[in-house]
Parts: structure tokens; C-alpha cells; sequence
């Protein structure tokens, strides 16, 4: 098993947010707020099989969802943000995800 | 000190500044340095001037020039210092200050024109009894060696106290800083001139003191040799940069604490990783001057790890509570602390990022955002991100290219957008401790017209600007041509709210930007506006896609910009109040009301799907019926149901079809009682534009239906009730017309959502 960290980044206010891997409900937060000051909301941290997994972020709050696949061997960095309109984004990143 | 020379255009005094050896030019202001050497290096002109006293009256030269005065001549005073002024025309202009006034009157100027990177750019705080202020805003030109004039585009305060538009500024140079000044001329706005000296103060516009205690085992890095690492723009001074000589470079003139220490790890808890609530308590415990109050100062702890883990490198901690952004953070074994994959130089790759996330942290505490952020939260005036920027408050890593990438072009300074924040805009929003973070972080260089031909009003329709509780807020917004040439405007300018921004802003509490539930896309057509006349829209500002932004007690602003390609308009603020509930069941309905499906139902005139939603309207209009809401809510709950409303369906085996609904009869009826029946209620709580939409709409109809007499009623009641409101004659005309039309057994199309064009 490796770590796959899931960040909550941009556009969060006070939003419901489910956080499934491969289907299964893996995190389930209410009131997760990005702290501006940061670009970031909060970090699900998972452990998964070595191996491509789907990877889908739903938003009850907004009526929204997004899904993304990834190989957590080579990214296992996920960065989430909602835009202006509510809309959900992932970024994939290789190296650790920084906040300032 | 490694020192290059690297461009020689550039004035020597301001090499000086720029390759870090302000301490010179302090040592000649402070009268250490002799005068030859002051001729040679040059004098700036930018810094802070004042009134020497902070409760004495500026030097009046002349409130009006002679050849502006009028036939026979104002009357003349003579104030203590032996200088004459004018008393202005009391029918023109703006009361004239009296000895009382002068005594408890203190005034600023802020002049940015040349030194490290000059904005030419100037600002200034009046301040007039104990309670009046004004700050104000100006981009400069230079008009002679040391003189500077422009237009002031910001106003915040009073705006009553500075009725003049424009600035000029002449600055006195002089080896002995005791000895220089600047003379500065208020003109323009209808008002006299008005013409102050005031005496200079200091090189910075702004003085703020950092503390940096260092949890003990941790490394603190408060400075950074631009020589250390090869990837750096090639004019790059060398030079040895510590944090304060950033913030002085930014307007602010920063000192360190004789405070600064170590402080021991006990603080830390147990597991040695910081918590928020850690670090506060540290902050009040170590800071030797924390105060729970504004001041000009901010903590800066170096410690190891917060209880996020390695992801924060830094973090400005202080943003809850009335007192924030005090306090930041920088922890060393974060991502900050592992260099870039293949960095050529990995030890000067973790300082240099290190040194960043001090000066980043510390640019929270003085209410910047990142760099991407610019346009969210409440920037008082619009601002746009900045994601590519390189500056202090943008991360290194998040730009095309990478940390690598950055850093090639990055100069250490802060954008000039950053640095207008921080050299000018009004205190308040800057220093620590005082507005709350993230509440007016943004201050954009917004792009006035000089001369606007236009302006934008928010009002609204009743004598006092006072809602009852649960009562929808609707404005009218109001775009005037004030020139005396016809001018051409977007047909949609105040449509579709893509041009606008609209703050709102509870009194003690945070601004919001509203955002409205739907974006329209219009065509773009073109309307001519003659001089004197104006469109008016309305806004339904109650609620939108983040939430209900006005439905508590309180007061409110509302302040609306418009943005057009000659320049940003933008209104004066409107000021609103919200009543307190009246009853237990305003309260009771309150918890059902504010909810995103009422305001949806209300903002889009009716679902027939949202059930809850018009539950809880029918709630209202049955326990509520002589309150204002349920005004509104008998126009939701009817208006879907007088006309053919389309539904789509999909039935069990995913096949979707869209089916209308027949007409209600009842719901016209309903309509009716609310326009035709309480046509001068519905005027005041709906507003004249919504009310004309509404009733022309009810009209057309009811005359589709046949019933061209019924229809006339409308009009004729809402004729009535705008005459007796005295809504203007070109509205009462069109109102008139429909009337006459439908009684005569014609038909009239609503116009939906048309603007309403008035004169006068």
C-alpha cells in the first residue's frame, strides 16, 4: 500500500464533500472551508494499492462532482479546487503540494 | 558588500536605494552626512509629509486662486499664521473650515514619485474634527522638475471633506530634512481650490516593527545574498536582502524588535508540532509587544513543523477573532526545507525559499493575498489574479515552469498592484490587527475615467433606505449620462452583471462580492444616451449563488462598480438597514426562509418544482400577510402558474419529455390583487422598474387571454400609484400609453427586461 494524498485546495466555503476511491466512500466532511491565506482546505490522506485507481471527489453542496484517475506511484499528489461557478478541478502533481 | 552597478541610466540616489543602502540616505536625512555629499547623491522626493503637529491645522496658503475669485470678491479671513484665505461662496462650495476646525485638523500626504519602484502615484488622509476622515487617491504626471499633478481616482471616508478631483504637488528639496515640504493644490469638483503645505516626515510612507522569535533547535532566515544562488534575472543587483529592507522597499519602513529571541519548545505540546491555537498562545506569550489591539507590528515565529505536516511551510495564523493578522509562522521542516529535483545550488535553493516564506507570511499580516486570489473574497475594487506574477505573495512552484521559472525573472519586490496596497491604500485595510483577513485584502489601481461622462447610482425606491426583516432587498441601479454629448452605451451594460461588481458589507462583519444565481449571455446592441438621460435596472440583491448576503438585522453597504473598456464607474456607497423580526413567527419562518430554494424560487419569479420552497412561501403569505415579504412571495407563488409553464420529465425508463401547463386563472387573479389592488405597496417594496415589469407583464396577459379591460385596470392602478409617487414623466408616459392601449382594445408587448430609459 502507498499513500495517495487528496488536498482540498481553492473555492471551498463551507461545502459538504465525499471523497471516493475506486467507489468506495473513503471521506465524508461537512463545513470544509478553504483558509485563503493558505489556498487550502484540508488533506485526505488514503492508502491505496500500488496501482491506477479512480479517484472521485462529489460535492453535495454544490451538486457537483469530479473524477479523476491516477497512478498514485507517479502522482501522488491530487489538488482539488472549486472554480467561481462551483465547478470541481483536479490537478496531478509528481512532487508534495506546498502552502504558504 | 558585493556591489554592481547595473544600470546606469538610473538616478544615483535611487541606485542607492535599490542596492540597499537606504542607511545613507537615513544618515543624510538625520543630518550625519555633509552637505557636499547631498548634492552629490541626489534627494528624493517620495516620503511622508504632514502637518508637523499631529494636532495642528496644515499651512492654508490660498483656498482659491485670485483669478478665480468672484465679482467683488470673497471675504477675507486672517488665520494665525499671517497668511490670507478665501472664504468660498457658501452656494458653491463646501463649507469652509472654521478656526475650530483648523485646531482639530491633521492631514497626510504620501507622495511616491521616485526612489524603488516609484508608482508616481500619490495619497493622503485628512483628517478633520475627531471623527471625519478622508483618504484619497491619485495617479501623478510629472508637470515640472519637482511638481506632480493627476486625478484623484479613490475616496474613502468623507468624501465630502475633499470635494476637489484633482492634486498637485510641489516638493521643496532641501540638504536638511527639517527644511523640505511639499506644497499640495486641491482642485476641480465645483470647489474651490484648496492649497496646503505640510512638512516632511520620512522616507516610507508607513513604519511597522517585526518581532522574530525562533523555537529553540529551529533556524531562523531573515536574510539572503542574491549572489548564493545562479538561477536570478541578470540585472539582478547583488546584495544582501534581509525582510525589512523588502518592506522598506515597499513603502513600509520596517524595524526588528530588541524583542526578537528564542523562546523554548515547551510551548510546542507534546508531539513538537504546532497547532493554530499553539501558535496564538505563543504569540501572546512570547511577542514582547502583543497588544489586543491594531498596531503596526507582527510576530513572526520560525518553528518546525505545523500539525498539517511537511504541505505548509508557513502559514499567517491569526485570522479569527475581532484582532487577526498579527501572528504568522514559518516551518522549517516543511516541502521548504527539500530543494528543487536537480537544483544546482540545493543549500541557497531551501534559503532563498525559506526567505521567501518570511516575507510571504509577513505580506499576510498586512492583509495581501496571494497573487491568485486577487479577484476572490472582497477586494474593495475589483482586482484580476495574477497567477504568473513574480512576486513575494505568489508561490514560487504554482507558475508555468515551476519554481525554476520564477525565480529567473523574480526581482524580490512585491507587484505594483501589492505595492499601491501597502504604500496607499487607507490604513485601516493595511495594518495589522485591524480589518479582518481577507476583508478589503485587494486594492486595485482601479481605472477611473478622468472626466466620466457617466455615472452609476445603486438606490432605492422608498424615502429611507429600510427593509423590514425577511423583506427581499431590491435596488435600482442607475446609469446617467452626465456630459453634454449623447453617448453610446452597451444596450445590456446593467444586465447581465458581467460588467458589474456589487459588494455588500454588514456593518462589523466582512464584505461579500455578489454573485446572482444565473449568468446571462446578451447580444450586444448599442443605445444611445443624450445628455441627462439615463437607464435604470433593477438587482435583486437579497441572495445569490454564496448565500443570503442580506437578511440579518443590520446595517449593510452596498457599493456597485461598473467596468466599461474607458474606465471603471463606480457609485457612491448605499447605505441600507434591515429591521429586527417584529414576532415569534418571523423568526419561526426565518429558519425556512433563508434557504437557498426560497431564494431561488424568489430570484427566478416562481418554480413549480422546488415544493419546499413554496411551502414556505404560502407559510408567509398566510402568517404574514401584511408584511412586506409576502409581497414578494404571492409573486413567486403566482407567476408560474399565469402563463404556460414548461416542465421537463423523465419518466421511469429515462425518457424525457417537456410538458406545459395550462394557464391558471387563479394565478392572473392573484397577480392582480398584488398590482392592480396594492399597486402603491407593491411600488415600494418591489421597486418602480419591477413593478412596471411585473404589471406590464400581468397586462400582456390578461389581454392574451381576452381580457383587454382587466389589463387596463393594471395599468391604470399602477399609473396611479407612479404618479403619486412621482416616478418619472417618460416612465408615467409609457405607463399611460399601455393603459390607453389596452382600453381601447389593443395589445401591447411587455418588455421584458428592457431597461427603463428616464431623463432628468
Amino acid at each position: 500500500m502507498i499513500p495517495l494524498h487528496i488536498h482540498l485546495e481553492e473555492g471551498f466555503a463551507n461545502d459538504a464533500v465525499v471523497v471516493r476511491i475506486g467507489g468506495i466512500s473513503v471521506a465524508e466532511r461537512t463545513g470544509v472551508t478553504t483558509r485563503t491565506q493558505l489556498g487550502l482546505a484540508t488533506i485526505v490522506e488514503e492508502s491505496v494499492e500500488p496501482a491506477r485507481v479512480t479517484v472521485t471527489l462529489e460535492v453535495p453542496t454544490r451538486r457537483t462532482a469530479v473524477e479523476v484517475t491516477v497512478d498514485p506511484r507517479e502522482t501522488p499528489y491530487i489538488g482539488c479546487s472549486l472554480d467561481a461557478a462551483g465547478q470541481p478541478s483536479c490537478r496531478l502533481s509528481r512532487e508534495i503540494l506546498g502552502y504558504a | 558588500m558585493p556591489h554592481e552597478r547595473t544600470n546606469p541610466a538610473r538616478p544615483f540616489a535611487e541606485d542607492l536605494v535599490s542596492n540597499g543602502l537606504e542607511e545613507m540616505i537615513v544618515a543624510i536625512e538625520s543630518g550625519r552626512l555633509p552637505g557636499q555629499l547631498v548634492q552629490r547623491v541626489g534627494l528624493l522626493a517620495s516620503g511622508l509629509y504632514a502637518s508637523t503637529d499631529p494636532l495642528a491645522p496644515p499651512s492654508l496658503v490660498a483656498e482659491t486662486p485670485l483669478s478665480e475669485g468672484v465679482a467683488g470678491g470673497w471675504p477675507r479671513v486672517r488665520l494665525g499664521d499671517g497668511l490670507a484665505r478665501r472664504v468660498a461662496d457658501p452656494a458653491t462650495a463646501a463649507p469652509a473650515p472654521s478656526p475650530i476646525d483648523f485646531a482639530l485638523m491633521r492631514e497626510e500626504l504620501r507622495l511616491d514619485v521616485d526612489g524603488a519602484f516609484p508608482l508616481m502615484v500619490a495619497s493622503g488622509t485628512l483628517y478633520r474634527h475627531l471623527t471625519t476622515r478622508v483618504h484619497w487617491i491619485a495617479n501623478l504626471r510629472a508637470v515640472g522638475p519637482v511638481t506632480w499633478a493627476g486625478t484623484i481616482w479613490y475616496k474613502d471616508g468623507n468624501a465630502a471633506a475633499l470635494p476637489q478631483t484633482n492634486v498637485s504637488i510641489t516638493a521643496h528639496l532641501n540638504a536638511f530634512p527639517t527644511q523640505r515640504s511639499a506644497t499640495v493644490t486641491f482642485s476641480g469638483g465645483g470647489a474651490p481650490n484648496r492649497v496646503v503645505v505640510l512638512k516632511y516626515v520620512s522616507t516610507t510612507s508607513r513604519s511597522c516593527e517585526f518581532e522574530y522569535d525562533t523555537v529553540q533547535g529551529t533556524n531562523a532566515v531573515t536574510s539572503f545574498n542574491t549572489a548564493t544562488h545562479p538561477n536570478r534575472p541578470a540585472a539582478l543587483p547583488i546584495e544582501n536582502l534581509t525582510i525589512e529592507r523588502i518592506y522598506r522597499r515597499a513603502g513600509i519602513q520596517a524595524t526588528v524588535s530588541p524583542g526578537s529571541g528564542t523562546i523554548p519548545i515547551a510551548g510546542a505540546g507534546v508531539d513538537l508540532k504546532w497547532s493554530d491555537a499553539e501558535m496564538h498562545d505563543a504569540m501572546q506569550t512570547a511577542w514582547s509587544h502583543f497588544a489586543n489591539k491594531p498596531q503596526w507590528a507582527a510576530w513572526a515565529l520560525f518553528a518546525a513543523e505545523h500539525e498539517t505536516g511537511p504541505s505548509l511551510g508557513g502559514i499567517m495564523f491569526d485570522s479569527s477573532g475581532t484582532t487577526q493578522r498579527q501572528g504568522c509562522a514559518i516551518f522549517e521542516n516543511s516541502f521548504i526545507n527539500t530543494p528543487p529535483p536537480g537544483d544546482p545550488n540545493a543549500a541557497a535553493a531551501v534559503e532563498r525559499i525559506k526567505f521567501w516564506t518570511a516575507v510571504h507570511e509577513i505580506g499576510h499580516t498586512f492583509n495581501l493575498a496571494h497573487s491568485w486570489q486577487k479577484s476572490l473574497g472582497v477586494p474593495w475594487i475589483p482586482l484580476l489574479n495574477d497567477p504568473e506574477a513574480r512576486s513575494f505573495m505568489n508561490y514560487p512552484y504554482r507558475v508555468a515552469g515551476g519554481a525554476t521559472a520564477f525565480f529567473a525573472n523574480f526581482e524580490y519586490r512585491f507587484t505594483d498592484q501589492e505595492l499601491l496596497f501597502l504604500r496607499h491604500a487607507p490604513a485601516r485595510l493595511v495594518e495589522q490587527g485591524n480589518a479582518t483577513w481577507f476583508d478589503h485584502h485587494g486594492f486595485e489601481q482601479a481605472h477611473v475615467a478622468a472626466e466620466p461622462s457617466l455615472t452609476i447610482t445603486a438606490r432605492v425606491n422608498r424615502a429611507r433606505p429600510e427593509f423590514e426583516f425577511l423583506e427581499p432587498v431590491v435596488i435600482e441601479l442607475k446609469l446617467k449620462n452626465i456630459s453634454t454629448e449623447p453617448q453610446i452605451v452597451d444596450r445590456n451594460l446593467l444586465r447581465g452583471l458581467e460588467n458589474l461588481t456589487v459588494i455588500t458589507k454588514k456593518q462589523g462583519s466582512p464584505a461579500q462580492q455578489f454573485a446572482p444565481f444565473a449568468h446571462y449571455c446578451y447580444l450586444n446592441g448599442r443605445q444611445v444616451l443624450t445628455p441627462g438621460e439615463s437607464v435604470c435596472q433593477s438587482l435583486f440583491l437579497s441572495v445569490g449563488n454564496s448565500g443570503w448576503h442580506l437578511a440579518e438585522p443590520g446595517r449593510y453597504l452596498v457599493q456597485v462598480a461598473l467596468h466599461r473598456d474607458s474606465g471603471d464607474l463606480i457609485s457612491e456607497p448605499l447605505m441600507l438597514r434591515i429591521a429586527p423580526p417584529t414576532g415569534y413567527s418571523e423568526e419561526y419562518l426565518a429558519q425556512d426562509f433563508f434557504t437557498d430554494e426560497v431564494g431561488r424560487v424568489l430570484s427566478f419569479d416562481g418554480s413549480r418544482t422546488l415544493g419546499e420552497a413554496n411551502d414556505t412561501l404560502r407559510d408567509v403569505v398566510g402568517q404574514l400577510p401584511s408584511r412586506r415579504v409576502a409581497t414578494h412571495a404571492k409573486i413567486a407563488l403566482a407567476c408560474p402558474e399565469s402563463y404556460r409553464f414548461k416542465s421537463l420529465s423523465i419518466d421511469s425508463s429515462g425518457k424525457k419529455s417537456i410538458a406545459d401547463t395550462a394557464v391558471q386563472p387563479r394565478a392572473l387573479e392573484e397577480l392582480a390583487v398584488v398590482l392592480r389592488d396594492n399597486a402603491l405597496e407593491a411600488a415600494e417594496t418591489l421597486g418602480h422598474v419591477d413593478t412596471k415589469y411585473y404589471s406590464d407583464l400581468l397586462a400582456q396577459r390578461l389581454a392574451d387571454a381576452g381580457q383587454h379591460a382587466e389589463a387596463a385596470k393594471v395599468e391604470s392602478a399602477v399609473l396611479g400609484a407612479f404618479e403619486k409617487r412621482k416616478v418619472r414623466a417618460a416612465i408615467v408616459s409609457d405607463v399611460r400609453g399601455r393603459r390607453d392601449a389596452y382600453q381601447k382594445g389593443k395589445s401591447v408587448r411587455a418588455n421584458a427586461g428592457e431597461l427603463e430609459s428616464e431623463v432628468g
